[in-house]
């Protein structure tokens, strides 16, 4: 699976916030992207994901063209810094409505990912109730539930304590194995030393590749 | 939905509460006269109805606290999630409206039922014929003018932001029950002017749930609602609010599809 990005510009109205963005993105690989608080790595994800549409240039999935072959990214796994949940629902509860929409997992898989981020999938608690690190492991719970083939991930190792962090960085590189193509946004600079194959700079509304690294 | 199913139970304390206090208890009341009284039948085209107005205007107001933002945080906290496995948002938006008019008729029902066992506690309740037609076209109208706004505060909301969601509606309603009452101190001296007035009253909102302007060729509806000479259909008012409804629902399918929360939306239930 190839994830290329073609001279994409990623605008807000009349800002720009990325322009001349040129990917090239292989499954089986970690790709990460630092930058500082507001340089564009969220609205990175969000375009390449199709979430938000760029304003010119291409997005392409193994030769499909985003928005117009497909609307969103298929099979895709997600986590956007600070989205949420349903606030009324469980975290269990939750999960069991998002696997609805494409009906790929059945209760034990959702039971499986929750598990999978330290949580427990019995928990009676609404997800407004949750503590921040709480929130955070449960939407990536909700993001690798599908075993999806593209991972972005924004800030994963937010609001995480230490044995947090390292179990999230354990099932990035789990995923990794897998075959997925992850995508990883952090300010973290040792999120990106320990887990990226390649590591991208997202400053002055460009993204520029740094050196691979091993 | 257990979550806002259980605001439904503050519905049943509101109705029972206001016809607590409004009833002299001790005598026989009709359940119809019950169900007019959450129909605003006390309220006329006057200033001087503004206390009934606002009185039994409380149930409504509650269920727009309640669930004026129900589809708004889905959308600003979730929709994300959602979106991102290509659901059509359309889809999306429209079962999100189709559980909040189950809400709405739910409330509807459970404060007037409310209302009745107040009354019955109090007193006692007969029920009459026209209670029947009467409870039909109070359900029917409550629940789409409740639909109506609180889907517009949560549309507004996804728009503009949910404080000037509310405000905005809020203010709106205010503004529609001073002109409702403002139209009984207007003489019309011409026919012309007598139509304008009629058409004004017409395209309010709050007209439509105020059952005292109402009338019907339905004999047991005639028997029990004194028309005041304004004559307003029950059948146009239905009408007009599923109209209204749709309107809310179609601007709001266009919203979700065109609206993003780009930043980060703090918003969330504490």
């Amino acid at each position: 699976m190839k994830l290329t990005a073609t001279d994409a510009e990623i605008k807000i109205g009349k800002a720009i916030i990325l322009k001349n963005v040129n990917l090239s993105m292989e499954s089986g690989k970690i790709y990460g992207f630092v930058g500082h608080n507001g340089s564009g790595k969220t609205m990175l994800f969000r375009a390449l994901s199709g979430l938000i549409k760029i304003h010119s240039g291409e997005i392409r999935l193994d030769g499909k063209v985003l928005h117009k072959d497909m609307k969103v990214l298929p099979d895709l796994g997600i986590i956007i810094e600070n989205a949420g949940l349903y606030p009324e629902l469980t975290g269990f509860e939750n999960l069991k409505q998002l696997a609805k929409l494409n009906k790929k997992i059945g209760e034990s898989e959702i039971r499986e990912a929750i598990t999978r981020v330290g949580l427990n999938p019995d928990d009676k608690k609404p997800f407004r109730k949750y503590s921040l690190g709480m929130k955070q492991r449960i939407v990536i719970a909700q993001a690798i539930m599908e075993k999806p083939q593209i991972l972005m991930l924004d800030e994963p190792t937010n609001a995480l304590d230490e044995d947090g962090v390292t179990d999230i960085r354990q099932l990035i590189k789990e995923e990794k194995q897998r075959g997925a193509l992850v995508l990883i946004a952090s300010h973290n600079k040792e999120d990106i030393t320990e887990l990226a194959d390649k590591v991208y700079t997202v400053k002055n509304a460009t993204v520029e590749e740094r050196q691979e690294q091993a | 939905m257990k979550y806002y199913a259980r605001f439904l139970f503050i519905g049943a304390l509101t109705g029972f509460f206001c016809i607590l206090v409004n009833y002299d208890g001790g005598r026989e009341i009709a359940a119809s006269s019950v169900i007019l009284c959450f129909s605003h039948i006390q309220v006329g085209c006057s200033f001087s109805d503004a206390y009934q107005a606002f009185f039994w205007f409380i149930p409504l107001i509650l269920f727009q606290i309640f669930y004026g933002t129900y589809i708004y945080r889905h959308f600003s906290s979730a929709g994300i999630y959602f979106f991102s496995r290509n659901i059509n948002r359309t889809a999306w938006f429209l079962a999100e409206a189709m559980r909040l008019y189950v809400f709405s008729l739910a409330y509807s029902a459970i404060t007037a039922l409310s209302g009745i066992l107040a009354a019955a506690f109090l007193g006692s309740v007969s029920f009459d014929g026209a209670a029947v037609i009467v409870t039909v076209y109070y359900l029917a109208i409550y629940s789409l003018y409740l639909f109506a706004v609180t889907l517009g505060i949560n549309v507004l909301s996804v728009l503009m932001g949910s404080n000037f969601g509310f405000t905005g509606v809020a203010g709106f309603e205010l503004m529609s029950i001073a002109l409702f009452m403002l139209m009984g101190d207007i003489a019309a001296k011409t026919e012309s002017q007598a139509a304008i007035l009629l058409m004004l009253l017409n395209i309010n909102p709050y007209t439509h749930i105020v059952f005292s302007v109402h009338s019907s060729k339905n004999s047991q509806l005639k028997s029990i609602i004194e028309t005041n000479g304004w004559n307003i259909d029950f059948n146009s008012s239905v009408l007009a609010l599923v109209i209204l409804s749709l309107i809310i629902v179609i601007v709001g399918c266009i919203a979700v599809n065109r609206c993003n929360f780009l930043v980060n939306d703090r918003e969330t239930v504490s």
